[in-house]
């Protein structure tokens, strides 16, 4: 009985002991390796192996650091980073120095990060481990890859890959300036891929620059086919039908405006050169027709002084003098306020519209009505320009690392470690000052050109009006008898099934680009007398 | 104090200059005798809008469920009718089409009192009743073929949306089955078409229609006003 009693305590004290040394054993299992499956999880425990490879017998501040890069607290172990290498010449090897960089870029401090990747000088010898590390955090679409400021070197373009490579020095604009630099840098590209369009490009607008507008052409009909394109559709068809304009295909050119919504930044611009296009073609009631569109007061802000002159000029042709002095007198009403505010912003940089501009540019982008709403004397370039977009971008990316650092350093306790964190904060702060300082420079240098292109088309104006002057002087009646001067216009919908309406005062926005002129009489002067 | 005159003369510059920008517009076809001049000799200048539809009705099926109801014909009887028209536009200003209509019909409140007076009438007195009994002779279906014709367009702003729209004209002939049975019937009338996208639909339609309905004391020539909304689907 006895021994059946001391059977069953013997019994339950192993059960109790197992379940227990199990449990002990997941604790400990837990603890000294993590068994999580995640991405994230498998990321830290790689960032903490490859570190853990690199230290023989690591200190008690290095053992720190590695839990908690298992732990994925980055800003805790670029803090722990200093005590854990304080004094260590291991800090000064590259594959460290590699690390902590990697470290500084998953802190939000990026540019910092790529940076001092870059200095050092053989990546080749980088850990492995490292490298991949590296790849994983700045993919060839990071935003920090076109603000960072790094020298590249061929012994890179091995770890990033040329995607990287061509997004680097199309920002810095280092690509090559010459048709076989771009050929050969557009080869190594994988075919299909958004660097390969983007060289592609470069090569059909230097082409386009040498008035080789077929090999242009060619490469831009592909570009419409490619899948991975980063060129809007509207700049492709813009630019292809400025190619057939510039080789006299101005009716091929005009399929291709008219390829372009009414609702794309470049609309005012297609219609401009539509208008153009008839004017070539000796169709001037086509051309009024377009510039009917553009001179509409919803258009305006938004559209070119060039768009009045060539309406102008159509009307001059057709011999719809008053008409034209019309479009002259609305070109002053339209462009001379414009042009003050032109003239201002070329001059002074703390206007509060272009403030406002490069706000809503910064907090996710700007589009010509966007613009024209905030202010119309702004430069119409701005919302289309590259290089105002990249500072622009380079800006907010600098305030973001300024912030990051700023949240480091307050979270800091080491000594030495929160100057660091303040020179780099201090570096990004200053950085973005001068990015911002240069952005509004780019824009008074927009609102410069804007300018410049006013009067020109100012003075061209005062020629028209000058020969309208002319005209009318020695005109006293058109003829009714040159039938060959008897215009029908061929615009608007060319749809088998039309509405027609007379254009009266009242504009609806859905006959905008409907516009048909007629001209029934003869532009041939009579005197009477 | 050369701060200052620094600020003056820098304010002074940028004063002028826009001055300057001023000046360059100044002027430019402002000469009103020489406006009235121009415009004296006028090429007929003609700016018109010349634009797409919104709905293409060159061989297109339309199909559109109705709802009607009528004004006048029968006094006692109230006519609702739900139905389906199936148009095919042969081009914009023509289209042929079919309609069917199920009638639903119930007494005008002067019918329920005739009939209300009768029954008492024949409750007192049954060997012998005088009251009149009202004589009905309801739709319960209406086919009908029809030809419309679209001379008048336009577009109207509704709602912050264009609409483009045609008025149209309409005659048709078909059968309505009476609780007597068949008759031949005839209808002209009107309606507005409004084509909100490229699908969708609504016409407003009115119109006269007339048949030969037979009661007690002979056939009588029944007229009736129709009033009717259709939501089309276009295919």
């Amino acid at each position: 009985m006895m021994s059946q009693r001391r059977m069953s305590v013997i019994l339950i004290m192993a059960v109790l002991s197992l379940h227990s040394t199990f449990a002990k054993g997941q604790d400990l299992e837990n603890l000294l390796a993590s068994s999580g499956t995640s991405k994230a999880a498998k990321n830290s425990s790689m960032m903490a192996d490859v570190l853990k490879s690199l230290l023989k017998t690591p200190t008690a501040d290095q053992n720190h650091l590695l839990r908690l890069l298992e732990e994925s607290k980055w800003t805790e172990a670029l803090i722990q980073w200093k005590p854990a290498f304080a004094n260590s010449a291991l800090s000064r090897q590259d594959d460290f120095r590699a690390y902590k960089a990697l470290l500084m870029f998953k802190n939000s401090m990026t540019l910092t990060g790529l940076e001092e990747l870059f200095l050092i000088k053989e990546p080749k010898k980088i850990h492995l481990q490292i490298l991949n590390q590296w790849r994983e955090a700045a993919g060839p679409t990071h935003p920090a890859w076109q603000v960072a400021k790094l020298e590249w070197k061929n012994s890179w373009t091995e770890v990033f890959g040329v995607s990287t490579e061509v997004r680097v020095k199309s920002a810095d604009q280092s690509l090559p300036h010459d048709l076989q630099g771009l050929q050969a840098l557009a080869k190594l590209a994988p075919v299909d891929s958004r660097e390969r369009a983007l060289m592609d490009w470069n090569i059909a607008l230097l082409h386009g620059e040498k008035d080789e507008t077929k090999a242009a052409a060619v490469i831009i009909g592909s570009l419409m086919k490619a899948k991975n394109n980063p060129i809007p559709e509207d700049l492709l068809n813009m630019t292809a039908g400025r190619l057939l304009y510039q080789n006299g295909y101005f009716e091929a050119a005009q399929k291709y405006y008219d390829k372009i919504p009414k609702g794309s930044d470049f609309f005012p611009q297609s219609q401009e050169e539509k208008a153009w296009a008839f004017l070539k073609r000796g169709q001037p009631n086509d051309a009024v027709a377009v510039t009917q569109t553009l001179v509409n007061k919803s258009f305006a802000g938004q559209v070119g002084p060039e768009a009045w002159f060539v309406r102008a000029l159509g009307q001059l042709k057709v011999c719809d003098f008053g008409a034209s002095l019309e479009t002259l007198k609305s070109f002053t009403a339209e462009f001379k306020e414009r042009a003050i505010g032109l003239e201002k912003i070329s001059k002074h940089s703390d206007i509060p519209e272009v403030a406002q501009a490069l706000l809503k540019m910064t907090n996710g982008g700007l589009n010509l009505a966007e613009m024209a709403q905030i202010s119309k004397s702004l430069p119409r370039a701005m919302v289309r320009d590259e290089r105002l977009r990249q500072m622009i971008k380079a800006h907010s990316i600098l305030t973001e690392e300024s912030k990051s650092a700023a949240q480091a350093s307050a979270t800091s306790n080491v000594s030495g470690l929160q100057g660091e964190f303040e020179a780099i904060k201090n570096n990004a702060d200053q950085r973005a000052a001068r990015m911002k300082a240069q952005a509004i420079n780019r824009l008074q240098m927009l609102a410069a050109q804007d300018l410049k292109e006013t009067k020109t088309i100012l003075n061209k104006l005062h020629i028209v009006e000058a020969e309208v002057i002319q005209r009318v002087e020695s005109t006293t009646k058109l003829s009714q008898a040159a039938a060959n001067e008897i215009r029908t216009g061929k615009t608007g919908s060319q749809s088998e099934d039309v509405l027609k309406f007379p254009s009266g005062t009242e504009v609806w926005m859905d006959e905008l680009t409907n516009y048909k002129v007629d001209i029934k009489k003869g532009c041939q002067a009579r005197r009477t007398q | 104090m050369k701060s200052i005159l620094i600020s003056f003369v820098i304010l002074v510059a940028a004063i002028s200059s826009y001055a300057d920008v001023e000046k360059d517009f100044d002027g430019l076809g402002g000469n009103k005798i020489l406006l009235e001049k121009a415009k004296a000799i006028n090429p007929g200048t003609e700016i018109s809008v010349v634009q797409e539809r919104t709905v293409s009705r060159r061989n297109r099926w339309e199909i559109a469920p109705e709802y009607s109801g009528n004004f006048g014909g029968d006094a006692y009887v109230k006519t609702i009718s739900a139905g389906l028209n199936v148009h095919y536009h042969i081009n914009p200003k023509w289209s042929l089409g079919v309609k069917y209509n199920q009638s639903f019909n119930k007494l005008t409140p002067e019918g329920e009192a005739l009939i209300a007076r009768a029954l008492d009438d024949y409750s007192k007195n049954s060997n012998n009743p005088t009251a009149a009994v009202p004589a009905i002779n309801y739709q319960k279906e209406e086919k009908m073929v029809f030809a419309d014709w679209y001379p008048i367009y336009g577009k109207v702003n509704l709602f912050d949306r264009v609409a483009q729209f045609d008025v149209y004209g309409l005659a048709g002939l078909g059968t309505v089955t009476l609780q007597s049975g068949d008759a031949s019937s005839y209808s002209l009338g009107g309606g507005l078409g409004i084509w909100w996208t490229k699908n969708f639909s609504t016409r407003a339609e009115m119109r006269y229609q007339t048949y030969k309905a037979p009661f007690f004391d002979g056939e009588k020539s029944m007229d009736l006003a129709l009033g009717s909304i259709q939501m089309g689907w276009i295919l």
